[in-house]
């Protein structure tokens, strides 16, 4: 683990300035001075040890405590991925298209052509990430929700048990991806395919706003498949158990 | 040259060990990493170099398809084999590459590894990066990305449609696109079909 509670939030985003759009879905924003993680979460009132996984497992993709994020609770995780939802459609979604529809348009006639096409292209995906997030937003999470309640609350009743078997989370994880194959496609297609663009700056910011995108959203997969759902599970475990 | 990473997934014991022994054969010091369950493979991402993947039929039950489709399109650059002495089931043919049938001889099995690794003596190397279609795959893409299924590509290409997979499994390994809207793109960069034709196409 790189960064610890004593470390100074201005030293981390040195370190790493990618760990900026982490910081932000914890209400952080720049212009911490010489504050440090335990000062700026207690100043803010963050979950400290919650903070520390998530910037550093984001930091170093090997580093994933499972177990230790399992503990944490849900509503923390819920919290920050539906912010990172946020991120991506509110945010870094229009920057791409932003600027994939620049440079179409400083592009010259034969090449706005292949740009028009790729305008297509990231609209289409566009559409796809929308429907995955809102799926999740109006389906899969209120009923996580739900039934954590239930549980926390001790008011299980027949219906939740219902809700369980009809639909368990499980139907959802199975089937649940990272929503990027055609961004994978997308960045292959500017890096190896398309003709050399007049704007090269223009080009490369595209390409790597397109990186981060990626592995921001691998990030994010990642704690839904591998704590988010296995939470969910064990959560429906207790309902069962509960109501035998 | 090296071999690229291996994984072997199998619960028994003795096939991985003798597996294991035979890719030492082909080459000194393998990376070679061994599960014998499902759940233990860790996943694979996208930008990693690709794994040859070694699963035997004892995982493939039916609660397993999905999990292992599901495996299979985190990275599609990766290469899966079948140990198995039978017919692979239906849902998971799309997957397998090759397929190993662990009672042939000693002899048999390392031909077939030195086929898969591609290291026989004369054959183009598979993992060279070789970005340039057949022929044969320059039409299949073209029917791909005019929005044509598996079943309608083989009937207009007098090819099986377990021939039409295959082709389509190298055309994303060697463009590195894996979408039917990505490959209908490319299409239409390299004159393959037409910007007509793709809007026509309604994919
Ligand atoms: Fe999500
Ligand atoms: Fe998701």
């Amino acid at each position: 683990m790189e960064f610890t509670i004593h470390s100074k939030l201005a030293d981390i985003i040195h370190r790493n300035y990618l760990l900026l759009p982490v910081l932000n879905r914890f209400d952080i924003q720049l212009g911490f001075g010489d504050r440090t993680v335990e000062q700026l979460c207690m100043e803010k009132g963050i979950h400290t040890d919650f903070f520390l996984v998530m910037i550093n497992s984001f930091h170093d993709h090997d580093y994933f405590p499972q177990e230790r994020l399992l503990s944490f609770p849900l509503e923390l995780i819920l919290e920050y991925t539906r912010k990172s939802h946020r991120f991506y459609l509110d945010f870094k979604v229009p920057q791409i298209e932003n600027m994939i529809q620049q440079l179409s348009e400083s592009a010259d006639a034969p090449l706005r052509k292949h740009f028009i096409l790729i305008e297509k292209f990231f609209a289409q995906y566009k559409a796809e990430l929308i429907e995955h997030i809102q799926e999740e937003e109006n389906n899969i999470y209120p009923y996580i929700t739900t039934i954590d309640k239930a549980v926390n609350r001790g008011t299980i009743t027949p219906q939740h048990v219902v809700l369980i078997e009809k639909n368990p989370i499980k139907t959802y994880a199975d089937r649940h991806d990272n929503v990027e194959d055609k961004l994978y496609d997308l960045k292959n297609l500017i890096i190896k395919y398309l003709p050399p663009s007049q704007n090269n700056t223009l080009s490369n910011s595209l390409l790597v706003e397109l990186f981060r995108l990626e592995r921001d959203l691998n990030d994010h997969a990642r704690m839904e498949d591998k704590v988010l759902f296995p939470m969910v599970q064990k959560i429906e475990n207790q309902i069962r158990k509960n109501v035998l | 040259m090296t071999l690229p990473k291996t994984i072997i997934l199998s619960r028994n014991t003795l096939a991985i060990r003798g597996l294991v022994q035979l890719i030492h054969v082909l080459q000194p010091d393998p990376k070679i990493e061994t599960y014998s369950s499902l759940q233990q493979v860790p996943s694979f991402q996208q930008n990693e170099e690709e794994v040859l993947v070694f699963i035997s039929q004892e995982c493939f039950t039916r609660n397993s398809y999905v999990r292992l489709e599901k495996m299979y399109h985190q990275n599609p650059r990766n290469c899966f084999v079948a140990l198995t002495a039978e017919q692979i089931p239906e849902q998971l043919q799309v997957i397998f590459e090759h397929t190993i049938n662990p009672n042939e001889s000693e002899n048999q099995i390392l031909d077939q590894l030195r086929n898969i690794y591609g290291i026989q003596e004369g054959s183009a190397a598979k993992y060279s990066g070789n970005t340039t279609l057949s022929e044969r795959e320059t039409e299949v893409l073209r029917t791909v990305a005019l929005g044509m299924t598996n079943k309608e590509i083989s009937d207009t290409l007098y090819i099986s449609t377990h021939t039409v997979i295959t082709h389509r499994k190298n055309i994303t390994a060697k463009l590195g696109i894996k979408t039917i809207a990505g490959l209908a793109v490319y299409a239409v960069l390299n004159g393959i079909i037409t910007a007509d034709e793709m809007e026509n196409s309604n994919l």
